[in-house]
């Protein structure tokens, strides 16, 4: 058994899955093919339709990988070859040449102020000259930049080497070569993603021919506070800002003249998003949006859509053509769908909002490693919707948007996936080491401070001897030194050295930012036998240095406190532990429909006792209400789960009583035989949705007005008569009630309609919707029927379509041909919209967990934890977090079984050591910082007497010590005493 | 000698931290007279660490964390923006003056927002003058 895998791919999918398999045990080669990690999103400035910025949600997550040590990140790799062995693969991967040793860089950009090195990128190059030496984007991992070989004068006139001459580290290696490694590993998971199209062949609008027509992902960067512009969205051929901008959606994608039939799901959206942040940066741009359909089919992306309806102006049509005038306007010609007239109108810029496309190499790697692809060029995980990320080889994985276009949420969401698979291939939970931390002595404090020149960078703007001397006068300060660069080896070895020679017991670096360097600093110190939390450190280079780099007096003065404050913080820090509690290894599933059975499913394979808990006494859900093929599946899941001795089922049960906190939670069931008392390591809940009620938009169901559902048992019964179906979308939901989109209705009325076509051939099917939410593949069914002969009517939520039961017909004004419709049917089938589950709300208070506006559960975070909630252990599975396909609940359920998985697989769950703490003698139990706590890690002791903390729910935000109106609490790291201190020392002198 | 405003800044770990640390990275200049203190997140800032700055004769204090709704702590800059009000008003009745406080938010990716923000407080607490409790002595 080989316990390693290789991801390849470093986006936001390869990351999430490196991390998942990591904390299974597996050593994982994050095989990446730029020079960093983090993909397309690390490139965006915003996620919809939230508008986080995108690099600051992205970070943390980049850290944690590169911190972690079962994870090892490769850039600038290919794999180019994989021969597969009787426990895995043997990879051949080509490592190409940085030219910057990863060792000795410190990252401190000398190197690009001196490079004179050209542009080379066509879109960069109007807006600001590239390095030949740089980052792709600020916040790169490796923080160490790489040398592009075309645009360097050295490799191209053998002139130059300023980098050679500047980089006071060594740090620039010309004689780099690309090296071949070979790797053994168990299992392979692609996550090579997919691409923006660079719509060059799309002629009629003229990309890279007319200057102000840019992508969207252009657009992204000129919006990036940290991109080419510094945010400043500018034409490319005058500088001017643009004031009237049209979007273009649907560029190479719903476009068979491209040969991608596909819709990419993610454009309608970012267009959206892209366009509120134009108006956000100059609210006197005119922005419109050129639509076919607008998919706003995820959580929150109906409201922003709504939303954005206020300042955007939308178009429904596809332009047709686009021609420069002489000062680079943008003639555009359309078709107004909606008054079918040809129009006209000049922009000063034209956004292409372009398709996904498959990464280059997908066909390389797709032969390499046997995977199908389908006809787009992605690869083909087969549509056995049950396994989303296997293929036909049981070594390799695909996961994300390699499979075809998708959305963040949903690709992190199937790439935790990927660690239900280390149980099939590792086997058994691969115990992690556990390092136990070095206590420290509290009393009698010794600081030694380290300040480092980090080459020039620091020592070049202060006066160093200055600030050495001045260290050394500072209250309990035994040791001082200062050397080139502090976090090299010669460097840590110095503090391993100076703490064992002078017995230091607290450790100031003033140098760089603790975000990029605690870690180093903290391993030094464990190491020399010290606890790591005994470190404090001064920013003195990105904080004053580089900041006033033409005042050395000052900066020298500013250092001087810095340090100051990092020793007066230091002599009051406390040894920190991790602490670790036991965890139960049983789960309890609250739902059993295809979701909460799938999770049941995989958790009992992966070795876990599952609680399976339904309300109705039956399992199935809603499945009833599907095809015959999504029956199936649940079929097959029922069989599953009653067979499953690992499975204990409750059918007619509820829970009414949940305690205690991850890894020990207790809780009440009530039954039919009776209150059950049980307990779990953690929780997942997959409680669905119901049907919205569709008399609140005057439909009423009877006689030949039926709803989906009754249409399927008609079919599945043959008894489906006449032939004349209309269909209305929409119903119950998108209005004032509900204004969010249910996703899936779309999906559900296509498939219908396309079992009637394959079983009634002369059928007329009349559709009225909204907007045809297609996405992704679905577009191909959507496509079909149109083919097919279904007759699609587009309808405005201001005039409802009415149903005439007893004359069989409905009523509708056409917003295309601006007519009033007198359609007849035999039935007219009204798709339902979802809404949340009856009894969610008494669930979630069960649960202290949030909700969203719309009443579904909410998730912690959207885009980056879309299985977890806020309350640690607890996860959602299905559509308890938002309406979803069969698909998406079965790969969104087998990913939670996987991440209740990590946390119950090792049998211990680390509690940080930064949390915060109750002086019992002082709380007076007013239970304020209860109400406060986001992670509900805040209670009332038995007695009443106090609050108490519960340690292993607290993140460390220490929003509950700020507001302890008596001062009981101390949030450890960050204590009132070690604060105000630091703040004391700042201010020493100054009030007189 | 001129007046030079000693200025403090709490700044939150994920993202003004990161601004400022960008700032850096980005070699833009601002004015050398803050001095930054990290907390994990804006929410930390307690109320007494703001007065206590003042009463220790800080000219002028700055809060800063994620921009509202992207709290790493799922909300605790709403908690701060509230606490901002209250704190205004306190220092008014303080006769220090609530223009002695500045609240930002600064995203991880916002180098030039911040150094912008402390280029510009500073010249208004350089206009605004020294913090009145230091003329009375302490």
């Amino acid at each position: 058994m080989i316990k390693t895998a290789a991801v390849v791919g470093a986006g936001v999918s390869g990351m999430q899955a490196a991390l998942s398999l990591a904390d299974r045990g597996v050593k994982v080669f994050l095989i990446e093919n730029t020079s960093s990690i983090g993909g397309i999103m690390a490139r965006l400035d915003k996620t919809m339709p939230t508008l986080d910025c995108s690099i600051c949600i992205l970070s943390p997550f980049m850290l944690a990988v590169a911190r972690n040590p079962m994870i090892e990140i490769m850039t600038l790799c290919d794999v180019v070859g994989a021969i597969k062995t009787e426990h895995g693969y043997n990879l051949e991967v080509l490592k190409r040449p940085r030219y910057v040793d990863l060792e000795k860089c410190t990252g401190c950009r000398d190197c690009m102020a001196k490079c004179p090195g050209k542009v080379i990128m066509p879109f960069e190059e109007n807006f600001g000259r590239i390095k030949a030496i740089r980052f792709d984007f600020d916040q790169a991992i490796p923080a160490v930049p790489y040398i592009d070989k075309d645009a360097c004068l050295y490799f191209s006139k053998g002139i130059c080497g300023n980098c050679v001459k500047f980089c006071q580290k060594g740090a620039i290696d010309f004689e780099q070569q690309e090296e071949t490694l070979n790797l053994e590993v168990g299992g392979v998971f692609l996550a090579t993603g997919s691409r923006p199209y660079l719509p060059f062949d799309k002629t009629e609008y003229g990309y890279g021919r007319y200057k102000n027509v840019i992508t969207a992902m252009e657009l992204e960067r000129l919006l990036s506070a940290s991109g080419p512009t510094s945010g400043h969205v500018i034409r490319l051929n005058d500088k001017k800002e643009p004031k009237k901008i049209a979007f273009i959606n649907c560029v190479g994608s719903r476009d068979l003249r491209t040969n991608r039939g596909y819709c990419s799901k993610v454009c309608c959206m970012y267009g959206i998003k892209e366009a509120l942040l134009v108006k956000d940066h100059d609210p006197e741009a005119r922005v419109t949006i050129f639509y076919i359909d607008i998919r706003a089919s995820g959580k929150g992306y109906e409201e922003f859509y709504q939303r954005a309806k206020n300042s955007i102006r939308f178009i429904r049509g596809r332009p047709g053509e686009l021609l420069e005038l002489d000062n680079g306007d943008l003639l555009l010609r359309y078709e107004d769908t909606e008054s079918q007239q040809p129009m006209e109108e000049v922009f000063d810029m034209v956004v292409l909002n372009s398709a996904l496309v498959p990464s280059e190499g997908s066909e390389q790697l797709a032969k390499m490693f046997g995977i199908p692809l389908n006809e787009y060029g992605f690869f083909d995980a087969g549509g056995d919707p049950a396994s989303p990320i296997s293929t036909d080889n049981d070594k390799v994985f695909i996961i994300g948007a390699c499979q075809g276009p998708n959305d963040i949420t949903d690709c992190v969401s199937q790439s935790i996936g990927a660690v239900a698979k280390t149980y099939s291939i590792y086997g058994d939970v691969v115990e992690r080491e556990s390092k136990e931390l070095p206590g420290t002595d509290k009393e009698n404090p010794r600081v030694g401070v380290f300040v480092c020149h980090c080459g020039k960078n620091i020592g070049k703007y202060v006066n160093m001897d200055e600030i050495v001397e001045y260290a050394k006068t500072l209250p309990d300060v035994v040791y001082v030194e200062d050397s080139l660069f502090t976090c090299s080896e010669s460097g840590q070895k110095s503090i391993k050295e100076k703490i064992q020679e002078l017995d230091l017991n607290r450790v100031v670096v003033a140098a760089c930012s603790p975000k990029t360097h605690e870690n180093t600093f903290q391993e030094a110190l464990v190491e020399a036998g010290l606890n790591p939390y005994m470190l404090e450190m001064a920013n003195i280079r990105n904080q004053c240095t580089w900041v006033h780099s033409d005042c050395e007096n000052e900066s020298t003065e500013k250092s001087k406190d810095l340090i100051r404050m990092a020793v007066s913080k230091a002599r009051l820090l406390d040894p920190l532990f991790e602490r670790e509690v036991d965890v139960r290894q049983s789960c309890v599933v609250i739902g059993g429909g295809v979701s909460g059975m799938a999770s049941a499913v995989e958790l009992s394979r992966s070795g876990f006792e599952v609680s399976l808990i339904e309300r109705e006494d039956h399992l199935g859900g809603k499945s009833y209400v599907t095809d015959p093929k999504y029956r199936e599946i649940a079929k097959h899941l029922i069989d599953s789960v009653t067979s499953d001795e690992n499975i204990r089922l409750y059918l007619s049960s509820q829970i009414v009583h949940v305690d205690g906190f991850v890894g020990n939670f207790d809780l009440t069931l009530d039954t039919p035989n009776g209150e059950v008392n049980a307990n779990a390591g953690t929780f997942i809940i997959a409680t669905g949705y119901d049907f919205a009620d569709p008399s609140v938009d005057g439909y009423v169901i009877g006689g030949p007005v039926i709803a989906e559902e009754e249409l399927v048992r008609m079919m599945d019964e043959e008894r489906l008569a006449g032939k004349d179906f209309t269909f209305i979308l929409c119903a119950g939901v998108r209005n004032k009630a509900h204004p969010e989109c249910s996703r899936v209705c779309c999906i559900s009325a296509l498939r219908q309609i396309k079992r009637i076509q394959d079983t009634v051939p002369d059928a007329n099917i009349t559709v009225l919707y909204q907007d045809i939410r297609a996405y992704g593949y679905y577009e191909d069914i959507y496509r079909q029927v149109s083919e097919n002969g279904a007759r699609f009517i587009r309808y405005s939520p201001d005039s409802l379509p009415s149903i005439d039961a007893n004359s069989k017909s409905v009523g509708v004004y056409d917003t295309t041909s601006s007519r009033t419709l007198k359609i007849g049917f035999d039935l007219c089938i009204l798709e339902r919209g979802a809404i949340p589950s009856r009894g969610t709300n008494e669930l979630r208070q069960l649960f202290k967990a949030s909700a969203a506006p719309t009443g579904f559960f909410a998730e912690a975070h959207l885009k980056l934890a879309p299985l977890d909630t806020a309350i640690d252990g607890v996860f959602i599975a299905g559509a308890c977090q938002y309406p979803k396909t069969v698909e998406e609940s079965l790969s969104q359920a087998i990913s939670s079984a996987g991440r209740a998985g990590i946390i119950m697989g090792s049998g211990k769950y680390k509690v940080q050591p930064t949390t915060a703490s109750i002086d019992e003698a002082k709380c007076v139990a007013c239970g304020l910082c209860e109400k406060l706590c986001p992670y509900k890690a805040l209670k009332m002791s038995e007695d009443g007497k106090h609050m108490e903390v519960i340690e292993v729910s607290c993140k460390g935000c220490g929003t509950c010590a700020a507001f302890c109106p008596s001062n009981a609490i101390s949030m450890k790291g960050f204590t009132y005493q070690q604060e105000k201190e630091k703040i004391k020392a700042l201010l020493r002198g100054v009030a007189k | 000698m001129s007046f030079e405003p000693r200025i403090v800044a709490f700044l939150c770990n994920w993202c003004s931290y990161g601004a400022a640390d960008m700032a850096g990275t980005s070699r833009i200049q601002y004015p050398p007279n803050v001095r930054v203190i990290r907390f994990m997140c804006s929410g930390r800032i307690d109320p007494n660490f703001v007065l206590e700055a003042f009463l220790r004769g800080a000219d002028g204090v700055m809060m800063t964390g994620c921009h509202i709704g992207d709290c790493h702590y799922i909300d605790g800059n709403y908690k701060t923006a509230n606490r901002y009000e209250f704190l205004k008003h306190y220092l008014d009745i303080l006769g220090i003056g609530a223009d002695r406080l500045q609240l930002e938010w600064c995203s991880a990716a916002e180098g030039l927002k911040f150094a912008q923000s402390v280029t510009a407080f500073t010249e208004r607490i350089r206009a605004l003058g020294p913090n009145p409790l230091k003329e009375g002595g302490k």
